[in-house]
């Protein structure tokens, strides 16, 4: 597949979708577990221990855990792009990019408003 | 002991100095990137610079901010900002400092005063930047793959993810700062 043909997604609208969904599984993924409740990897610094639990009180560091469940989003997001482009036969039209910029961007700003609002001082 | 606490002190100073570039590097890409919505596309190679700068020095400052993390969590957050007995003592020391020195400062601290409002403005730009590094690695990609000069619909993406790292990265970069004061030059007010 090359940029420019008529009949399939180009690599540059490959890239767009896929870097869209990536975000957007980011930015899900890495608050599912806090929002739900869903465990995570734990780190608790005083005992150096890794475990895998939903909260272990206020020292043991959840934060990587999340970026663990991030990352993974991620990846879920690009992957399942990446499968649908793939079965795609025509190149996505300019409302499709305007709609998963918009939809990528609105995640960021939730997501950040969420972590905002809940931990605000 | 706590995991890397020995090499806090130049952890920090490296995590300071990655902050520093980072900064300098989203704020470049926003202000080059501003010409693309007016069409004009001479920037863009420098733009493409800043860009992998940009991703660089985001995925550095946030994995040595990570390795601190563990210090920062024990002995600051909770054996100083959330302990009272911690915040009172650290007064007590600092106002009798002051006597000593003879320069009175503005406005003693109530009793009682933890300084979890802080840790909490922390945890809040831990979240930001988490957000600020996916979405700098992101930009990245579009700058190698899809960039606006050669595909205009990303522009709009691209401009958003380009405010998004910025944002992040001074918000970090403030927050870092403002939390770094106590205990040095702002006491525990």
């Amino acid at each position: 597949m090359t940029d420019g043909a008529a009949t399939s997604p180009t690599k540059s609208a490959r890239a767009y979708f896929m870097s869209c969904a990536a975000l957007i599984g980011f930015a899900l993924a890495y608050t599912l577990p806090i929002y739900a409740r869903l465990p995570r990897t734990i780190y608790d610094p005083v005992a150096r221990r890794w475990a895998w639990a939903v909260n272990l009180g206020p020292i043991p560091m959840g934060y990587l855990g999340q970026i663990i469940w991030g990352l993974a989003g991620a990846l879920i997001g690009a992957g399942v792009a990446g499968l649908v482009l793939a079965r795609l036969k025509r190149e996505p039209s300019e409302r499709a990019y305007a709609l998963w910029a918009a939809w990528a961007l609105t995640a960021v700003v939730i997501v950040g408003g969420y972590f905002t609002w809940n931990n605000w001082p | 002991m706590l995991f890397l606490e020995n090499f806090a002190r130049p952890l920090l100073i490296v995590h300071a100095v990655a902050a520093a570039v980072l900064v300098g590097a989203t704020t470049h890409h926003l202000l080059w990137s501003r010409h693309y919505l007016f069409g004009r596309f001479n920037t863009y190679k420098g733009e493409r610079t800043f860009a992998w700068v940009a991703a660089a020095a985001f995925v550095t400052t946030f994995l040595v901010g990570n390795l601190l993390y563990p210090t920062y969590k024990v002995r600051v957050r909770a054996e100083y900002f959330d302990s009272p007995q911690a915040v009172a003592a650290e007064s007590a020391l600092r106002t009798q400092q002051h006597q000593v020195s003879r320069v009175a400062v503005a406005g003693a601290p109530e009793r009682g005063l933890t300084l979890t409002s802080v840790a909490r403005l922390f945890d809040i730009k831990e979240h930001w930047v988490a957000i600020g590094c996916a979405a700098s690695l992101v930009l990245l990609v579009l700058s190698r793959r899809a960039h606006p000069k050669d595909h205009p619909r990303v522009l709009w993406l691209y401009l958003g993810l380009s405010a998004t790292a910025c944002g992040a990265a001074w918000f970090g970069a403030v927050v870092g700062l403002l939390t770094a004061s106590y205990r040095a030059v702002g006491g525990v007010t």
